[in-house]
């Protein structure tokens, strides 16, 4: 038997952990925001929300914050329809899915061959008010709902894309999900569980932080996990699993996951993006 | 309060508190990035309460308490780990580390009311109100909890003689 003390000792080295936590990610409400991500894809997807599929990213951000800019995808054209006949830079490959999908093909190569069975964007950027929001008439009447509000400029930006679905290669097959967008640069690179040892995080020789892991995200099945931040601020995510969902969880699609962890770091710093 | 001044100001508290609860950091941020997103959308309402931060703790027990069923998920890493038996009686890291796997293999709602209790300070009627049970329940759930987490409150606090 123990007492209090030992429980109250539990909790303090819980919430060491939590600062530390805390400290790591100040103000960046990052990766697997399931809730947020899956109220920015159609209906029709959230089954597969369910089933642990969705990916995405939220960043919240403080008003007026220069780094907001950088969630903007500075310089490039992606305001697209300007036509003109002299060679303009090629858009970024997170300018939507189908094109992220097309790069990703490219990066490939006859590494292994992938279909795509969902889409979104990368990451929704919330930009904190910089007053209060105001109570108006209306919305301190209507009834308490969880719908979003329709007002104010606060509403959640998407930057980026994200595409999901099954990869083969060499044979082997399962669930992937890769997600890029153009990020604020002020974060390195994450693990989805920091705590486990498999869990590396490293500085590339070009600036870039990289973070791999090899653990069973969910339902005990294996997931490779990448996830690098360039200079730039680029973000790069990227999960494998040998089963359906990219996490780990659906059905066993095979005894290991299709691309190893360096595979997905050959990919991830690959130039062909 | 503004939305921004309550994340600055809460967001620690509520990360430790998600982690005591959760025993995963990963879960806490999970958890507490959902709620902090969905508390955003609604802080016109949230903003104007007696106690904004009990709510929004409230929200984070209601999050994790339907945490697994809504994501189809199953045994985070903690929840599986073998309990290890250690031979050092006197390793106050082993025990510690010890005691919180076992809180981590607690069910979820006996957890949460441990948590509620001793690391929130919140009375029986209170931890009923916040997980919606009877006073009763909330009383048996906590004495199985300790049960199960061989933590023996009548114990002499400065006597550590077995750990498990």
């Amino acid at each position: 038997m123990t007492d209090l003390r030992a429980l109250n000792d539990a909790f303090e080295e819980l919430e060491r952990r939590a600062d530390a936590a805390t400290a790591a990610r100040p103000f960046d409400l990052p990766h697997r925001n399931r809730a947020q991500a899956s109220r920015l894809v159609p209906m029709a997807l959230a089954a597969a929300a369910v089933a642990g599929l969705v990916t995405g990213a939220v960043l919240l951000v403080p008003n007026n914050d220069p780094g907001t800019q950088a969630a903007q995808p500075g310089g490039s054209t992606t305001t697209a329809p300007i036509t003109t006949t002299t060679a303009t830079p090629p858009p970024p490959a997170y300018d939507n899915p189908e094109l992220l999908a097309e790069r990703f093909r490219a990066v490939l190569g006859d590494l292994a061959t992938f279909t795509v069975t969902e889409t979104g964007p990368g990451a929704s950027v919330m930009t904190l008010p910089d007053r209060p929001i105001t109570t108006t008439a209306a919305t301190a009447t209507a009834p308490t709902t969880t719908a979003p509000s329709t007002t104010g400029p606060q509403q959640p930006k998407t930057i980026g894309s994200s595409i999901v679905g099954t990869l083969t290669s060499a044979g082997v097959t399962g669930g992937f999900d890769l997600l890029m967008y153009p990020g604020l640069g002020r974060d390195g690179a994450w693990c989805d569980a920091p705590d486990e040892p498999s869990c590396s995080v490293r500085e590339l020789p070009d600036g870039s932080s990289l973070a791999t892991s090899q653990v069973a995200l969910e339902s005990g099945g294996v997931t490779h996990q990448i996830s690098l931040v360039r200079p730039d601020g680029l973000v790069f995510v990227m999960h494998v699993s040998n089963r359906q969902s990219p996490k780990g969880s659906g059905p066993v699609l095979g005894t290991h996951p299709p691309l190893t962890v360096e595979q997905l770091v050959r990919i991830a710093t690959s130039d062909r993006w | 309060m503004e939305f921004g001044e309550y994340v600055v100001g809460r967001r620690p508290a509520l990360m430790r508190f998600a982690t005591v609860l959760t025993c995963q950091t990963w879960l806490a941020e999970d958890i507490v990035s959902d709620v902090l997103g969905r508390a955003y959308e609604r802080w016109d309402r949230i903003s104007v309460m007696a106690e904004p931060h009990a709510y929004v703790r409230r929200m984070v027990v209601n999050e994790y308490l339907s945490w697994r069923r809504r994501l189809a998920r199953t045994s985070p890493r903690a929840e599986v780990e073998p309990d290890v038996p250690f031979s050092d009686g006197a390793d106050e890291r082993a025990r510690r580390d010890a005691l919180i796997r076992r809180l981590a293999r607690l069910p979820r709602r006996q957890r949460a009311a441990v948590v509620l209790r001793y690391y929130a300070g919140l009375s029986d009627a209170e931890i009923g109100a916040e997980l919606g049970c009877r006073v009763t329940t909330v009383r048996s759930q906590i004495s199985r909890a300790l049960a199960t987490l061989r933590v023996d409150l009548t114990a002499n606090p400065h006597t550590y003689q077995e750990t498990r």
